[in-house]
C-alpha cells in the first residue's frame, strides 16, 4: 500500500488499491475508512507532506507519530522561547521537550530549523534558560549551542543568501531547495562545520525530497563560507583597531576618510559582538558590519597600492597638488 | 480558456480566470471562485432551484419551517477544522519569533512520479478550480460552530467580515460532485456568501417535515459521519490566506489535551491574547 503522512496535520492516508483510510496520530493503528476526496480537508495547510510507497500499517503509525513528534518539538521549542508567553507555559514546554528529545531525530529536526535563520525579535534565550526545569539536560544543552552558534548561523545564512538565483533554475525552485534542506538538516551540518574551523567538506544528509540539487548550488554555498572565512580575520579581543591598521597607513594621507570608517566599523564591531552574548538578534547585524569592514580594508589596501605606484612615479609635492586639483575638480 | 471581466467599468476587458488582480488596470481584488460563482448563468440557476424547493415545501405544508430554516441560514458560519499543531501555527503566525521558523519550511507539495500518485494529481487538477486550486482553504457551513472533527481537533470558526467578500458555497464536497457529473458542473449548484441561505434552502428544503424543528437544523446543516466518508455538508470555498484575525472563535475536542498539555496552554494563551474565543468541546 502507499501512504501520505503529514505530521503537522497529525494524519496519515493509506492507499490500498480502491481502499482509502485515515490514520490520526494518537489513534495508534486503527483506520477509519475515508476518501480521497477528503485529501484537502485533511491535510489542509500542511507543507510537510510525505509520499510512501510499498509500506504496511504499522510502519505508517510509526513514521506518523515521529514526524508529528518532529513537529511538535518544534512548536514548542518555539513557544519556549517566546518572551510573550507565561512561565507556566514555558516551563510545561520545556518539560515536554525533554521527554521529545530523548528520540535523537527529533532535536535534530529542531536543530536543523533553528539553525537555519539567527533568532529573530521576540526570542528570549534568557528567559528560555530560567524557565526549564533542572533537569531537562537535553533543553539546556540545546539551548547553549543555539546561543552559541548565533554568529556561525548568521554566516552560513547570509552564504546561502549570495548564491546566484540562476543556480537553482528559479526563485520558485529556490524556495523548495531551502525548505527541503532545512528539513534535511543542512544547514545545521554546516553551521557545525564552521564552527570547526571549515575543513574538508560538510557531511550532508541525502535530502528528503524527489528534489534534485544542482550540485552547483552546495558548491557555490561551501565556496562562499570558505571564501569568507579565509578572509580578513575580525580583529582579535582587546587589540586596537590603530595596531591593524597603522601598518597601512604610512603612505594614506588620502586615505584617511576610509581610516576614519574602519575605526568606526571596528569600534562598531566589538560593541556588538559585546552585545550578541545577550541579544542573538543582533548576529546577523554583527556579521554584516564584519562584512563591512572587510570591503573598507580591502577597498584602503587597493588605494593604498595605488597610492604606492603613483608615489614611485612622482614627487610627494606633484602627488599633493594633484589631490588638491582633484578636490578643486569634485568640488 | 474561461475568463471574467474586470468589474470596474473604466476598464471592464476580460482576462483569464485565476489572477488576483486585472493584468489591464491592475485593480486587485478580484477573488475567481467568487465571480464565477456571481456569473448570471449561476445566479439564474440558483434562483430557480431555491424556488422549486421553496415551492414544494409549502405544497407539503412546510413553508414556516423553511422561511425559518432560511433566516437561520443567513447567520451560518463558515467552519475549518484543523490538527492541533496547525491551530498552533495559525495561532501564532502573527509573531516574528514563529512566523520567520515556518516560512523556513514552506514550500509546494510535490506530489511524486508514479501511476499511484496519479489519482492524486486529478484530484489537484479539478475542473472547479482552473489555475488557482493552491489558493482555496474548504470550510463547511455551520450553525452551531460544529465542525467536521473528522477532520482536524479545533473546529476554527471564521468571521463574516474577514472572509465573506473572498468566499463561496458549495452544494456539497466538490470534488465528489464534479466526479459524478463527470467534471461538468451544471449551474446553481454554487452561490456567492450572501446567497448561501439560498443555496442551503435549494439543497436542504426536501429534507424539511411538518415536525421539524429549529434545534434540528444545525444537524441537517452539517452532519457528522462515523468517518468522513459519511459527512454531509455544504462546503465553503475561502480564497487566499488565514490569519488569527480571521477567527471568530475555536471549539477545542478533548483529544486536543492528551496530545499535548503545553500546546493546548500555549494556543489558549495566544488565543486569549487575540481575543478570540475558545472553548473546550466535550
Amino acid at each position: 500500500m502507499n501512504a501520505i503522512i503529514s505530521g503537522q496535520a497529525g494524519v496519515a492516508m493509506v492507499l490500498d488499491g480502491d481502499e482509502v483510510a485515515a490514520l490520526r496520530v494518537g489513534s495508534g493503528e486503527s483506520a477509519s475508512t475515508c476518501r480521497l476526496e477528503d485529501f484537502a480537508f485533511l491535510f489542509g495547510d500542511a507543507d510537510d507532506l510525505l509520499f510512501l510507497d510499498d509500506v504496511e500499517i504499522p510502519q505508517v503509525a510509526e513514521r506518523l507519530t515521529h514526524e508529528f513528534e518532529k513537529e511538535l518539538a518544534l512548536q514548542l521549542t518555539l513557544v519556549l522561547l517566546d518572551h510573550g508567553l507565561s512561565p507556566r507555559t514555558r516551563r510545561v514546554a520545556g518539560e515536554e521537550l525533554e521527554v521529545l528529545f530523548s528520540r535523537e531525530s527529533t532535536k535534530s529536526f529542531v536543530e536543523g530549523v533553528l539553525y537555519a535563520r539567527i533568532l529573530p525579535f521576540g526570542s528570549d534565550l534568557t528567559g528560555a534558560h530560567s524557565c526549564i526545569p533542572g533537569n531537562a539536560t537535553r533543553v539546556n544543552i540545546l539551548l547553549q549551542e543555539l546561543a552559541a552558534n548565533q554568529s556561525h548561523i548568521a554566516a552560513v545564512q547570509m552564504a546561502w543568501e549570495v548564491i546566484p538565483a540562476d543556480l537553482f533554475g528559479g526563485s520558485m525552485e529556490r524556495s523548495q531547495i531551502h525548505a527541503a534542506a532545512v528539513r534535511a538538516g543542512w544547514f545545521r551540518e554546516i553551521v557545525t562545520w564552521r564552527s570547526r574551523g571549515a575543513k574538508g567538506r560538510p557531511p550532508l544528509a541525502s535530502l528528503d525530497s524527489p528534489l534534485t540539487i544542482p550540485p552547483d548550488v552546495i558548491a557555490a554555498w561551501i565556496e562562499e563560507l570558505r571564501r569568507e572565512s579565509a578572509g580578513l580575520d575580525e580583529p582579535e579581543e582587546g587589540k586596537s583597531p590603530d595596531e591593524s591598521t597603522l601598518h597601512l597607513s604610512f603612505v594614506a594621507e588620502d586615505t584617511a576618510d576610509l581610516e576614519v570608517a574602519i575605526n568606526l566599523a571596528y569600534k562598531s564591531l566589538r560593541e556588538l559582538r559585546a552585545k550578541v552574548a545577550l541579544e542573538p538578534g543582533l548576529a546577523l547585524m554583527k556579521e554584516q558590519r564584519l562584512r563591512e569592514l572587510r570591503m573598507l580594508q580591502k577597498l584602503e589596501s587597493q588605494e593604498i597600492a595605488r597610492l604606492h605606484k603613483t608615489a614611485t612615479s612622482l614627487p610627494r609635492g606633484a602627488w599633493e597638488a594633484l589631490a588638491q586639483a582633484e578636490r578643486l575638480l569634485s568640488g | 480558456m474561461a475568463t471574467l471581466k474586470c468589474r470596474y467599468k473604466q476598464c471592464g476587458r476580460s482576462f483569464p480566470i485565476g489572477l488576483e488582480r486585472c493584468p489591464h488596470c491592475a485593480r486587485p481584488g478580484v477573488f475567481s471562485n467568487v465571480e464565477e460563482a456571481r456569473f448570471n448563468t449561476e445566479r439564474k440557476a440558483l434562483t430557480k432551484r431555491y424556488k422549486a424547493a421553496r415551492n414544494a415545501a409549502v405544497d407539503r405544508n412546510c413553508g414556516d419551517q423553511v422561511i425559518r430554516l432560511e433566516e437561520e441560514l443567513d447567520g451560518s458560519q463558515a467552519v475549518i477544522n484543523r490538527s492541533a499543531l496547525e491551530t498552533a501555527r495559525l495561532a501564532s503566525s502573527d509573531r516574528e519569533l514563529y512566523s520567520t521558523f515556518y516560512q523556513l519550511l514552506n514550500a509546494e507539495v510535490r506530489l511524486p512520479a508514479g501511476k499511484v500518485w496519479d489519482r492524486l494529481r486529478i484530484l489537484a487538477d479539478a475542473a472547479l478550480f482552473p489555475n488557482y486550486q493552491e489558493r482555496i482553504r474548504f470550510a463547511a457551513l455551520s450553525l452551531d460552530g460544529v465542525g467536521l472533527f473528522n477532520y482536524g481537533d479545533c473546529a476554527l470558526v471564521l468571521r463574516d467580515s474577514m472572509i465573506g467578500h473572498r468566499a463561496s458555497v458549495f452544494h456539497e464536497n466538490s470534488i465528489l460532485f464534479l466526479r459524478r457529473h463527470h467534471y461538468k458542473i451544471p449551474p446553481g449548484y454554487r452561490a456567492v456568501w450572501r446567497d448561501r441561505a439560498k443555496l442551503g434552502i435549494a439543497k436542504l428544503a426536501v429534507h424539511i417535515k411538518e415536525s421539524t424543528l429549529a434545534a434540528d437544523f444545525p444537524a441537517l446543516l452539517l452532519r457528522q459521519g462515523e468517518t468522513s466518508a459519511k459527512d454531509q455538508f455544504l462546503e465553503v470555498h475561502v480564497w487566499g490566506p488565514l490569519s488569527i484575525y480571521c477567527l471568530d472563535r475555536v471549539g477545542i475536542s478533548k483529544r486536543f489535551a492528551s496530545l499535548s498539555p503545553a500546546l493546548l496552554l500555549a494556543v489558549q494563551e495566544l488565543l486569549d491574547e487575540a481575543a478570540v474565543k475558545w472553548k473546550i468541546l466535550l
